[in-house]
């Protein structure tokens, strides 16, 4: 990726998700929480689950990290809602199987196929995956 | 470095200290000559107090698990200060836990320098060890090696030296020092990945025991026991790595042509000029203030994290370090999550610092 290309990127895409994050905010009534952290760098946020009838109704995040992580946090927060747990585990494991430099990225919706552009971003994939990780791996080992 | 290397790989491997062939006695040699040149460029009078190992990680464990662990008590403590690296914090961290004794923490001023007068208040008969970096990976201090040394000797406390930001720049010279271990690792200094030092005062010498055991080490083994060589020969059991530990000795030995003093001076200019120059970036913040400091700057931007930072620098070929240093305890100390960071060597010119605050700035305009 160009320096003009990873500026593109960043100017329509990343800086206005990362400006204006999709349900910023501290949401302390939700049904729960999950903690996504990266010990290495120290990018920490809160992730705020709503569920209703079986299906997530909102949901919210709040904490500290780099542009990457908040605006792919935000975009993954919008394309959760209204998913039952199921469909949130393969959505989060599309979207992270996409990630792999190795692997195809697989249509999902146009903000994501975006996020996707920057799986050959050098080392900052785990900026990227960081929220959806985190998701992944609760909703595959806790009842929800 | 990688000369020295890829002839020993291409022409010259052979095991060492075991072989009765012409090849195994000159990689014997070659690997010997290495400790007595290292022993030199430490100031070391005797080379037997050097051990080869993985590196710095690798020494400090040592220390931990085959000359400390053994002495320790209930009631005793280890101290060490707040702005250590992991590698010279989580193994007196796990000490403690398993042997339930106590972990000191010698704080910082707000500048980053050390607190030495709590530091001192924290040493007392039950301190078992002083571990303290000669200088910070992730501020730039230079702790007074001297001043700390004495503090401990007056106590008759061992002391440990991570050198690993320093031993390449400063002329150390543990004998004068009077420290008990000093380790450093090869790829901070022109060498290869994986090797390193740990060197270890004659007084403890006979205290460093094995173990981590196999072939190599031994004295004799019979089917009821098993006698043990001498420090340092008693650490590496295995095959060591031959090629890594000539690569560091190739290493050294540019060093001491470059000389260390130029060397010191050069990153005390560039870090000058570094702090002198960085302030005309909008919205920027340094790291700390301390006294003496070389070498390594960190800072913040304004509303730009610094993987962000360090992502577009690199789309200009500035390499920054970005995040946390492993140096966790530190930030979290000074209420900050992740910081970029400039560090220096010889090759770095002053053209290239005024090229980083272009980037810096361009970086600033791009994100507003």
């Amino acid at each position: 990726m160009t320096k003009q290309e990873l500026q593109q990127l960043y100017k329509c895409e990343i800086l206005p998700e990362n400006e204006k994050p999709y349900h910023f905010q501290k949401s302390l009534e939700a049904s729960f929480s999950i903690e996504a952290y990266n010990a290495i760098c120290g990018d920490k946020y809160t992730l705020y689950f709503d569920i209703s009838e079986g299906q997530i109704s909102s949901v919210y995040f709040y904490g500290i990290g780099c542009a990457l992580s908040k605006a792919s946090i935000s975009i993954m927060c919008k394309n959760m809602e209204n998913l039952n747990p199921e469909n949130i585990i393969n959505l989060s494991k599309k979207f992270i199987s996409g990630m792999n430099p190795e692997h195809p990225s697989k249509p999902i919706n146009k903000k994501i196929q975006l996020l996707q552009k920057l799986k050959d971003f050098n080392g900052r994939g785990d900026c990227i995956k960081l929220g959806w990780e985190a998701v992944k791996n609760h909703f595959e080992n806790n009842e929800v | 470095m990688v000369t020295a290397q890829s002839q020993f790989d291409l022409y010259e491997n052979a095991n060492i200290h075991r072989g009765m062939y012409d090849l195994s006695n000159q990689a014997t040699k070659k690997f010997e000559n290495a400790r007595t040149q290292t022993a030199r460029f430490l100031g070391c009078n005797n080379a037997d107090t050097i051990a080869f190992t993985q590196g710095t990680t690798a020494s400090i464990n040592i220390v931990a698990q085959s000359f400390l662990a053994p002495r320790l008590q209930v009631g005793d403590n280890i101290v060490t200060t707040i702005m250590e690296h992991h590698a010279n914090f989580i193994p007196w961290q796990m000490l403690a836990k398993k042997y339930q004794i106590e972990l000191r923490i010698a704080p910082m001023n707000k500048d980053g320098d050390l607190d030495l007068i709590e530091l001192k208040s924290l040493i007392d008969h039950k301190t078992q060890l002083l571990a303290v970096s000669h200088v910070s990976n992730t501020l730039g201090t230079i702790h007074p090696l001297d001043e700390i040394t004495r503090l401990a000797k007056n106590k008759e406390i061992p002391i440990l030296i991570d050198a690993a930001q320093s031993a390449c720049h400063f002329e150390i010279g543990v004998d004068s020092l009077n420290c008990d271990f000093l380790t450093f690792s090869g790829h901070k200094m022109f060498g290869p990945f994986g090797v390193g030092i740990l060197q270890v005062s004659e007084k403890y010498l006979g205290d460093m025991i094995p173990f981590n055991f196999g072939g190599g080490i031994i004295k004799d083994v019979q089917i009821e026991k098993t006698s043990f060589r001498n420090f340092p020969h008693n650490l590496d059991a295995g095959t060591p790595n031959v090629s890594g530990v000539i690569g560091l000795a190739a290493a050294l030995k540019l060093i001491s042509d470059i000389g260390k003093s130029d060397m010191e001076s050069h990153l005390n200019n560039l870090t000058l000029f570094a702090l002198d120059q960085l302030p005309q970036v909008p919205g920027i913040e340094i790291i700390g203030n301390p006294k003496k400091r070389i070498g390594i700057i960190s800072f913040n931007l304004k509303n730009i994290h610094p993987h962000d930072i360090a992502s577009f620098l690199n789309k200009d070929g500035i390499a920054l370090r970005a995040g946390m240093h492993c140096t966790q305890p530190l930030l979290r100390s000074m209420g900050l999550q992740a910081t970029a960071r400039i560090s220096f060597s010889i090759y770095n010119k002053e053209e290239e610092i005024n090229k980083l605050i272009l980037s810096l700035k361009e970086l600033i305009n791009f994100w507003s």
